[in-house]
Order: structure tokens, then sequence, then C-alpha cells
């Protein structure tokens, strides 16, 4: 009985994960009932069960209540972590080569903010990193190249940077583990005019943290 | 028949009456600087008394000469039609008088007298310049004013305030990331979006006293458009996807009034505040956008091109100033706000973030042509373009402040 319970409540929250991915980020139920999505109570709801367990499991790591609702989505996404919770030295050289090679950052189209095929793979090796190493969190930056306005290329990097956030959500990442953040045009991997070096700056990059 | 002559004569007496009229209180206005084209006066301007009339006379000539009403005359050469003499006195505290004669008429058409100290001697200058353009195109001088903008100094970004001829410049705000800006429409608040411990925040500067208050952030991106009176255009993220919104100035009353799945961002104000002009990308790509500022009613004012940013609306409200990639580079494009009549202004380089001054006569933005990204000046017409940065900073972003008293 009680596993059905917690079989019902698991569909539930992923079906509101997928379905609210852009309120999850911004933990406010409130909000998403009112306007994004029509009101209906279920949305509220939703938002506030995945809330709870991700303020639960940023707070206190070890309670293992807390973290049973995101289990259940990666479950779901089949990347079990058999080791549960274990801590990471992100100052280890091995820790930070294995970084580097799956944290490369995700380009993107000019003037685009949809992801290619080739990030959706690069964004599912990130995804299943991180459901390994569950003490880390990670800052997405939104980037652009230089050939828009100042003020457009920072809307054009908050897009990418939450399109790469968003599908890192549905592969089950929390949203408390994930922080956004937009600079445009204004932190350049490289400063030529060169086709080659515009589609380097426009990028989703990481920065994965304690 | 006696009737109807004396009917005629009074009536052509009238008329002749009201050309007298007419003429003799038009006169002071030497030239109609709103006709689609001038004949430029020409005019000398000489300096007596201290070593620092100098400074004064160049302040006044960079002034006039950049709007385009005048050419430049050496006292010494003739031909001239009217003529400043500038003269000044003291050290400390200056004593400074202004004459304008018109040449042609041998009438003196101004006669003003100035105290100034060492220290204001430019703004002395300025506000000679906006009395001589006063009295001869009785329109007011935007020589007072100041701009506001960024200097890129390696990545980090400073807010800076300087004259609008690019003197004075000092600094009003380095911490964060300070990027977007704008003046409030007394000229006491520079309204600024600055990215400062990971988040977008609109925060406030009181320019007289120097204090900071944050208005608002929340998660994603906040950037200030517009302010007009007591209301604040900007567009926030803060819902997942960045949309224009409206607050009071202490950041109450907030209310959304864009919603689409793409961007919606810089919004600013019409001059009477009835409508707002903003950029969306709702058809696939940038493009500019109008509508009533409570959201209502809106309508595509760009069609061509595929990259249409940065709007700015003109004094009176007829001319909306855009960037427009053209070729591959970004150009200041200004079209009429119903729509018709594009015209592109600049040709060389990347051009950005176009701003009127409060006069109408002049548009203010930022260039990368020749040496890096610097401020740049030009009349509305597209004519008489000059740097006014130095080539050593990148300076980008300009806020053409409204009329300071």
């Amino acid at each position: 009985m009680k596993k059905i319970l917690i079989l019902l409540l698991m569909v539930f929250v992923i079906g509101c994960a997928q379905k609210h991915v852009r309120d999850a980020y911004y933990k406010d139920a409130a909000r998403c009932k009112a306007d994004l999505y029509g009101g209906d109570g279920t949305c509220e709801e939703a938002v506030i069960t995945v809330k709870d367990a991700s303020a639960k499991d940023k707070e206190t790591k070890e309670d293992k209540k807390g973290d049973k609702d995101e289990r259940q989505i990666i479950a779901d996404e089949s990347v079990i972590s058999e080791e549960g919770i274990k801590d990471i030295d992100l100052t280890n050289a091995e820790v930070r080569k294995e970084i580097d090679l799956i944290f490369k950052d995700v380009l993107f189209d000019y003037d685009k903010y949809d992801l290619r095929d080739e990030a959706r793979a690069q964004l599912d090796a990130v995804a299943a990193w991180l459901m390994k190493n569950r003490k880390t969190n990670l800052i997405i930056e939104g980037h652009s190249d230089d050939r828009g306005t100042n003020e457009y290329n920072l809307a054009l990097g908050e897009k990418r940077a939450k399109a790469a956030g968003d599908y890192l959500l549905l592969r089950g990442v929390s949203a408390a583990r994930m922080n956004l953040l937009t600079y445009g045009e204004e932190k350049p991997a490289c400063m030529d005019q060169s086709e080659d070096c515009w589609q380097r700056n426009r990028r989703a990059h990481f920065v994965v943290t304690e | 028949m006696r009737n109807k002559k004396k009917i005629i004569l009074f009536a052509v007496s009238a008329i002749l009456l009201q050309l007298l009229f007419f003429s003799s209180s038009e006169a002071k206005v030497y030239i109609d600087i709103t006709s689609p084209s001038w004949i430029e006066i020409p005019i000398s301007i000489s300096g007596t008394g201290n070593e620092e009339v100098k400074t004064v006379e160049d302040v006044v000539r960079n002034d006039l000469y950049l709007t385009g009403v005048f050419a430049d005359v050496a006292p010494e050469a003739g031909g001239a039609e009217m003529a400043v003499e500038i003269s000044l006195e003291g050290t400390e505290s200056l004593k400074a008088g202004a004459v304008v004669r018109d040449l042609i008429s041998g009438s003196v058409v101004m006669d003003k007298k100035y105290s100034a100290t060492k220290n204001s001697i430019r703004a002395l200058g300025h506000s000679i310049a906006n009395d001589v353009f006063k009295i001869i195109t009785d329109r007011d001088g935007c020589f007072r004013t100041k701009f506001t903008y960024i200097v890129d100094s390696g990545g980090e970004k400073e807010l800076h305030i300087m004259d609008w001829d690019g003197y004075n410049s000092s600094i009003i705000e380095s911490k964060g990331l300070p990027l977007v800006h704008n003046w409030s429409d007394d000229g006491n608040y520079i309204f600024y979006s600055s990215e400062r411990n990971r988040k977008w925040r609109i925060l406030r500067i009181d320019i007289k006293g120097g204090v900071r208050e944050q208005v608002f952030t929340s998660d994603g991106i906040n950037l200030i458009g517009d302010i007009y009176g007591n209301l604040v255009a900007f567009s926030s993220s803060k819902e997942g996807s960045p949309e224009i919104y409206t607050m009071q100035t202490d950041g109450s009353g907030l209310t959304k009034i864009t919603s689409s799945a793409g961007i919606d961002i810089s919004p600013v104000f019409s001059p009477n505040g009835s409508k707002i002009a903003f950029v969306s990308d709702r058809s696939g790509s940038p493009q500019i956008y109008t509508m009533d500022a409570d959201g209502s009613n809106i309508r595509r004012l760009t069609f061509e091109g595929s990259y249409n940013q940065s709007p700015a609306w003109s004094l009176d409200g007829k001319w909306i100033a855009f960037v427009s990639r053209i070729d591959g580079k970004n150009q200041i494009v200004v079209i009429k706000s119903d729509g018709t009549g594009a015209r592109q202004l600049t040709f060389e380089g990347n051009n950005e973030n176009p701003t009127f001054s409060p006069n109408g006569l002049f548009i203010a933005f930022d260039s990368d042509r020749g040496k890096g990204r610097g401020i740049y000046v030009m009349r509305v017409n597209g004519e008489g373009q000059k740097r006014i940065t130095s080539d050593k900073v990148r300076a980008l972003i300009p806020k053409w402040s409204p009329y300071l008293y």
C-alpha cells in the first residue's frame, strides 16, 4: 500500500516537474498558478513538492526523507546512483580533469537559444555526472557573441542558460542545485571578429561548485 | 462705392500692419532649424580679458559648431553675419560677459553678464553657448546637459557621468557589472542595472547625494528601460522569460505588461508617456514594436532586416531611432513612429545605443569605427558625426540627460 502511494507520488512529481520546468527555478508556486499555466491547483502543489524536496536536500543532505523525491525522478531517468551521496574534492586534479571533460561549453546558433542535438548528448553526460556527485552545485552562465546590442545579448544569454538548465531539470537535476546567470557579450571567451570566435562565445558555460 | 473703397483700404492696411507686426516679432529668430534645410550663419567668436577666456571661447565655439547651424569665421577674416564677444575677468571668482552683435544691422541682440568659479569655467562656456543659441534660433540649447555611459576596462565595467562634449567625466558606480542605465525625468536619479553577487539588480543613485538603493531584483535578468514621471518600464525574466514590466520609482506597483515565449526587452516611453516602444523576437528575430503603456495595441514597427534593436523615441514623438544590422554591421536608423520613412544615419563600423538630446537636435550613440568603441554625437539628420570620448577609453551605451539646472 505504501509502495503504491510512493509510486503514485513519484509519477505525480515527475509529471509536474516536466510540465512546470520553468517555474521550478523560480520557486514561487503562486506565480505559476497565476498566469503561466492557467491556474490549476496541481501546479501549485507540485511546485511546492519539488521546492520542499530541493530545499531539504540543500539544508540537510543526510536527511533521507528529504532526498526521496529527487531520487524517484532519477529512477525514472535510469541513472540510479548506488553509492548515494558522497563527498567530492573539487580541487583534486583527477576530479578537475573529469569535470573539464564533461562540462564543456554548450554552443548555440547565431541569435538562437534552442539546443542543438549534440548539446543534448553533452547535457545527458552533465546530468549523469551531477546525479553521481550529489554534493555539487552548478552555475550555468549564458553568453553571446558581440554582434547584437549589449542589452539584447543579455536576454539571449539568459535564454541560453535557461535552455541548458531546463534540459538538466528534465534529466532530474534539482533546480535547487542550479543557478542561472547571463553575462551576454560582457565576458567573451575570445575577442576576434571571426565566425570561429563568435561561435565559441555563443555558449552556455558551466561552473561546478560545492 | 466709397464704402467699398474704404473697406479695401482698411483690409490692405490691416495686411500691411500684420506683415509689419510679424516681421518685427520674428526678427529675433535668425534661423529656423525646424525647416528641412537651412543655410549656416557665418559667425565669429572672440574673447578678451585674462588667459582663461580661451577655454570659454573654445567651449562656446565647439558647442555652437556642433549644431551645424553656424559656420566658423575668424573675426579678422570678415564675412561674419553675427559676432559673439566674450569677456572674462578674475582668477578664482570669475566675472564674464557675452555680447552678440548682428553685423548686418549693427544692432546688439544680446548683452549678458555671468559669474562663475575657476572650477566651473566650462559650465560658464556652456551657459553662454545656450544663451547665444537661444537668441539666434529661439530654441533651447542642450549644452548644459550630461551623459551617463559605461566605461569598459578589460571586462570590468564602470558607470560614468560626463558633460555633453565629453569633458568632466567622473565615476558613479564601479561595483558589480553596471550596464544598462537611464535618467529620471527630473535629472536627479540614475537608474541602472548591475550584476552583483550573481543577481541582476535594478538600483538607483541620487546623483547629488550619491545614495544608492536597490529598487528591484529577482532571479534572471532585470534591465532598466525608461522612466516617465514616477513610472519605470523595465524587462525582467523573473517568471522565466524576459517580459516588459512597469513599476513605481520606489519599486512598488509591479505590473506585467507583455507575455510572449520569446524575448521582450528595451522598453522606452513615448514623450507623452502614452506608448512604449520595445524589442521582441516574437516573430523569430528581434524587431521594434510599439504598444500602449498598459500593454495593449501591440504593433510591429520594423519589417526590414532581421536584427532591429535598441529603440529611442525623439522628443516630438515623431521618430524612433534604433539599431539595425545592415550588411553585417550595426547601424543607427530612424523611422517615423507610424513605421514609414526609414532612414539610415550611420555607415561606418558598428553603431549602437542611440539616445536623443532633450532638445531633439542630436543623437548620441556608440561606435567601434576607427579606434575602439567610443561615444559619438551627430545631428538628427546624420550630419556632423563627432567622437566625444578619448581614444584611450572604451566607452559605450550613452544616455542623454534631461535638461539640468
